[in-house]
């Protein structure tokens, strides 16, 4: 185990090297560079002073060259100063993670609350009228655009009948503290919330209910049946366990979601967390951001699955490495 | 399935009904914290002894932040912050909005543009030099008595090392400030040669020490000759000691000549270490970095030189810049060799930044340390900056500020979204925000007096259409493409009261635009095809045709969808369809067309300019401007710049103003197509309306009055 773990580590490495590669390809082939971007309708700019910028941002360089400065520093944990916040990468995405980590992070576990237990309930009463119910809602909610939805719920609730703040993380005008303030930034996060879980619910719930539905007619559970044991012992002990073994892989794939943000709901509600300040990096032309940002996300996506991979032979006992 | 269908809509309704409460719920709860906190907030403000408040209205607005009515914090919605709130660095304008708060401005323009005394005065005098040029001097002073927000008394030093930073050679920010014709500012900009280098090319026996000093020569030379002799002294040892045991004559011990002569120099008898130095000296002809770096036998000269270099290196040739200089702690005086209309813009209309704070650490061509305070501003103006998180900037008065403690005690600026402006003033969660001006946003202002209230202004920049000249080179055919363009339908349609048709390309909010232009080129296909004639094309087989080719102009716009002038290039299209000419028309991302345009891959484009502070065109239409994407250019047009630029007379200026833009329209390379104007909307319910300035136009807002703005 221990062996496999190293080696997927290793190979992980070589991974990141490639990605590096590509992702700093593409950030150059996006047309217009920060200077540009920046000048581009101040009339006032001379192109002694654009050239002038270029240099000093490293863009007077080409891909190659640029590439190998970059890679240089980034070995060494220096992933640049990014050119529209002017402070280094690595403490940007520490300062907007915790916006993104809470709404990523409470809404994945409400999915999972939500999602489990509704789906256990859908596949036992297979084609009944809750199974129908469930599975529309869930569809429901996968079909749902955010950015159509968010706008829904706002103009019900905030605007309407103004009961919930229409956007950002806290009342501005109140100087809360204390619990007052994570009250009111609670409050704030109603909204987006909602949809995230409502949007994303669906595809986990649908996922529980097909793996718990093979499981149910797994000769195993007839057996447990036959045994005479109760009916909450059967589903808890061997159909549920069982089905975790799919849904633990799930798990990984979740990592690099907790950090990248959702751009829209993100721009929607006017938070400034990871997802919406890297598409605004896009436009902007910040090459040393999202070079870092994504080269972060890249790393979790490698490290979620191999964790799953390794949460897989931790839940299933026939899976060995 | 119908029973599902039923089953559904009530499993709907329970689900947003239990939101519902549960959303209820918390809001009641929070209103009773916001009531709290608003008791304390009135206290506050009592203190400070200007309860203004006397709102009986009861809506839900104020139950959240304050259920007395009383309100000691300003809320400004801004769009998305950059966080870089330095006047040196930023580079948004929402930025720039907060550091208006914190920083304060020698002089500041008038609600006419002019530019007038704020805590300093600026004004000009011409001077005749030695050398029978004219100089023209500025005279800054600054208000005696005034202090940064910390306490620390503000001096000249402090604006002159505010000028400095602007001018420092590794400046990466959006002042043009270097680039100004200021007596000795090209030398101390691009002087790039370390003194060392410097002190060292002008030789032993150099007595000019305007750039630096003799004591500094002199030392240079005393450590240069001991270093020097300490690098000889080296290759010495390594000659001698990597010698192969028992050579023929093997060097002894000391005897430079000897090794010096294994290593390729020939000296005298008798040769010291510092002549065998100097020999090497000699053969790189003073070239000290090349010969340490080809020569050395461990240490560089750098190494051994050791104090007095790293010294040196940090220091450049050029430690000042000659015309600026200081009179007294509170006058300097700034020297330009040429006149420049804007050139008491550029020296006094510019923050005074703390020299205490920012300066620690600054040396010329680094400014790493002015950098680090980015996140941290300290300036004199209004409010002193707080903290900025969870979105919010937080701002607190600035009791130290010179036109007296502003009477709101907080400010928050808050980043909003586009779309939600107007909804979050009529809701009561900010005070002040700038959306887009729309007609439905004035209509559902209109309707809601008693909660907002709102200005309109003009924005300082103008749409333009324009027309490369490289790739449509004959006049005529750039003329007929004038004659189809049909702005007013376009521009009344999409702006209605919010924008106007203008005819010359600037914008009209400069005081020098001619208000009397007419109509340059009035749509007209038929004159349009008169001139597509003359250029020499032929209709044949329905096609508009020279040398076998037809007409195609390729157009490039930018979200056409949502674009004004996007009407214009249909009709234009479709005309010239009938023509049997074809305009092709490109809906590019902003980032491409901006790349397209300036690589000059397009014949013709759709695009907008913005900050226009002074009448100067020569970056747009001189033959040498950085923006001359028309890439047309015409020595008589140079002239007439030049010459504006050197007009201080306004009358005078405005005839030659206005001839410019008749010759750049006779160019027919540019098509001024709408000046649209920039809205603020203000809370009537949270503000106290009658305190905001009388007159707000383009270079003058509430902001510029915020010391006595008022909340209710």
């Amino acid at each position: 185990m221990k062996q496999y773990i190293i080696k997927r580590l290793l190979i992980s490495i070589l991974v990141l090297f490639g990605v590096s590669i590509l992702l700093y390809g593409i950030a150059h082939m996006v047309p217009g560079d920060y200077v540009s971007n920046i000048s581009s309708g101040n009339q006032n700019i001379t192109p002694e002073m654009e050239q002038r910028m270029r240099e000093a941002y490293g863009l007077d360089k080409g891909p190659v060259e640029g590439y190998i400065s970059w890679l240089g520093d980034a070995i060494r944990g220096d992933f640049g100063t990014s050119f529209v916040y002017k402070e280094p990468v690595t403490s940007i995405i520490i300062k907007y993670m915790p916006a993104t980590l809470a709404l990523a992070g409470i809404s994945m576990v409400l999915e999972l609350l939500l999602a489990i237990p509704l789906g256990i309930l859908a596949a036992r009463r297979q084609y009944s009228f809750t199974d129908y119910t469930i599975v529309a809602i869930a569809i429901v909610g996968i079909s749902l655009p955010s950015f159509f939805f968010a706008a829904v719920l706002k103009r019900v609730f905030a605007i309407g009948l103004g009961v919930l703040p229409i956007s950002g993380m806290v009342t501005a005008r109140a100087n809360f503290t204390g619990f007052a303030l994570f009250a009111d930034m609670a409050k704030h996060f109603v909204l987006p919330v909602t949809v995230f879980v409502l949007t994303s619910m669906g595809s986990y719930l649908r996922y529980v209910r097909t793996n718990m539905l093979e499981v149910l007619s797994a000769d195993y559970v007839r057996t447990a049946r036959a045994k005479g044991l109760p009916e909450r012992k059967v589903i808890a002990k061997h159909a549920f366990r069982n089905t975790l073994i799919p849904i633990v892989t799930l798990f990984g794939s979740m990592i690099p979601a907790l950090f990248s943000g959702a751009v829209i709901t993100e721009s929607i509600f006017a938070l400034e967390g990871l997802g919406n300040i890297a598409l605004k990096a896009v436009y902007a032309g910040d090459i040393p951001y999202l070079m870092g940002f994504n080269m972060f996300i890249a790393a979790l996506t490698l490290i979620g699955t191999l964790v799953s991979d390794v949460l897989y032979a931790v839940v299933d006992p026939r899976v060995r490495y | 399935m119908k029973r599902m269908r039923q089953a559904l809509a009530l499993l709907l309704s329970v689900a947003m009904l239990t939101a519902l409460t549960a959303c209820g719920g918390g809001g009641d709860q929070k209103s009773n914290e916001g009531g709290n906190e608003g008791d304390s907030n009135a206290n506050t403000t009592q203190e400070e002894g200007n309860e203004t408040a006397d709102n009986e209205e009861d809506n839900s607005t104020e139950k959240e932040s304050g259920g007395t009515g009383t309100y000691d914090t300003l809320v400004i919605g801004v769009q998305p912050l950059d966080g870089v709130f330095s006047p040196f660095f930023y580079q948004s304008a929402y930025d720039d909005q907060v550091n208006s708060l914190i920083f304060e401005s020698i002089c500041e323009l008038n609600p006419d543009g002019e530019l007038v005394d704020n805590c300093g005065h600026v004004e000009v005098k011409e001077e005749k030099a030695e050398d029978g040029s004219t100089k023209y001097v500025y005279t800054v002073s600054i208000k005696e008595g005034m202090t940064f927000s910390d306490g620390e008394a503000i001096t000249i030093d402090d604006v002159l090392f505010t000028y400095y930073v602007y001018a420092d050679p590794s400046y990466d920010g959006m002042s043009t400030f270097a680039t100004l014709d200021i007596d000795g500012m090209a030398d101390y900009v691009n002087s790039e040669k370390p003194l060392w280098k410097a002190i060292s090319e002008a030789g032993k026996e150099n007595t000019d020490f305007t750039n630096w000093t003799e004591e500094q020569q002199t030392k240079f030379w005393e450590d240069l000759d001991v270093a020097g002799a300490a690098f000889a002294q080296e290759i010495v040892d390594a000659v001698i000691a990597g010698q192969e045991e028992g050579a023929e004559n093997p060097i002894q011990e000391g005897d430079v000549k000897g090794a010096a002569a294994s290593w390729g120099f020939e000296l005298a008898d008798g040769a010291t270490t510092l002549d065998f130095f100097n020999a090497m000296v000699e053969q790189y002809q003073g070239d000290l970095a090349t010969l340490s770096d080809t020569e050395t036998a461990g240490s560089s000269l750098a190494d051994l030189l050791g104090e007095t270099y790293t010294q040196m290196v940090a220091l450049s040739d050029v430690n000042e810049i000659r015309g600026i200089q200081k009179v007294d702690d509170y006058t300097c005086t700034i020297t330009f060799n040429s006149p420049n209309i804007s050139a008491d813009k550029q020296v006094a209309w510019t923050s005074i930044m703390p020299e205490h704070y920012y300066g620690a650490g600054f040396s010329k061509g680094n400014l790493d340390s002015v950098k680090e305070k980015n996140t941290a501003p300290l300036g004199s103006g209004a409010y002193v900056f707080e903290s900025y998180d969870n979105n919010i900037v937080s701002l607190t008065a600035n009791p130290n500020y010179w036109a007296g403690e502003p009477k709101i005690p907080n400010i928050k600026v808050q980043t909003v979204n586009e779309e939600d402006k107007v909804d979050l003033v009529l809701n009561g969660e900010i005070d002040v925000t700038d959306p887009s001006a729309s007609t439905e946003i004035i209509e559902q202002l209109e309707a809601e007096t008693d909660k907002a209230s709102y200005t309109l202004v003009d924005n300082p920049g103008y749409g333009y259409i324009g027309i490369n000249a490289e790739r449509v080179p004959d006049l005529n055919v750039r003329k007929g493409l004038m004659h189809l363009m049909n702005r007013a339908p376009a521009i009344s349609s999409y702006y209605g009261e919010l924008g106007a048709v203008i005819e010359r390309p600037m914008t009209p909010t400069l005081a020098e635009y001619p208000d009397d232009a007419t109509e340059y080129y009035g749509y007209d296909p038929a004159k349009a095809l008169e001139y597509f004639k003359a250029a020499g094309y032929e209709e044949k087989d329905g096609k508009l045709v020279k040398d076998g080719e037809q007409l195609t102009i390729t157009v490039g716009i930018g979200d056409s969808a949502t674009h004004p002038s996007t009407p214009i290039l249909t009709q234009m299209a479709n005309d010239m369809e009938a023509m049997g000419a074809q305009l092709v028309v490109n809906d590019m991302q902003f980032n491409i067309l901006n790349t397209e345009m300036t690589g000059g891959n397009l014949d013709m484009w759709v695009m907008a300019w913005g900050n226009a502070t002074d009448c100067d065109l020569t970056q747009i239409f001189g033959s040498k401007g950085g923006s001359n994407y028309q890439r047309y250019s015409d020595p008589k047009i140079d002239a007439i710049q030049a010459e504006i630029l050197k007009t201080i007379d306004f009358d005078e200026r405005c005839k030659l103003v206005a001839e410019e833009l008749d010759m750049i329209m006779e160019a027919a390379v540019y098509m001024p197509v709408y000046q649209r104007k920039n809205m603020e909307i203000y809370n009537a319910t949270t503000m106290n309306l009658d305190t905001l300035p009388e007159e707000t136009t383009t270079y003058y807002n509430y902001s510029k009055e915020i010391e006595t703005l008022e909340m209710q």
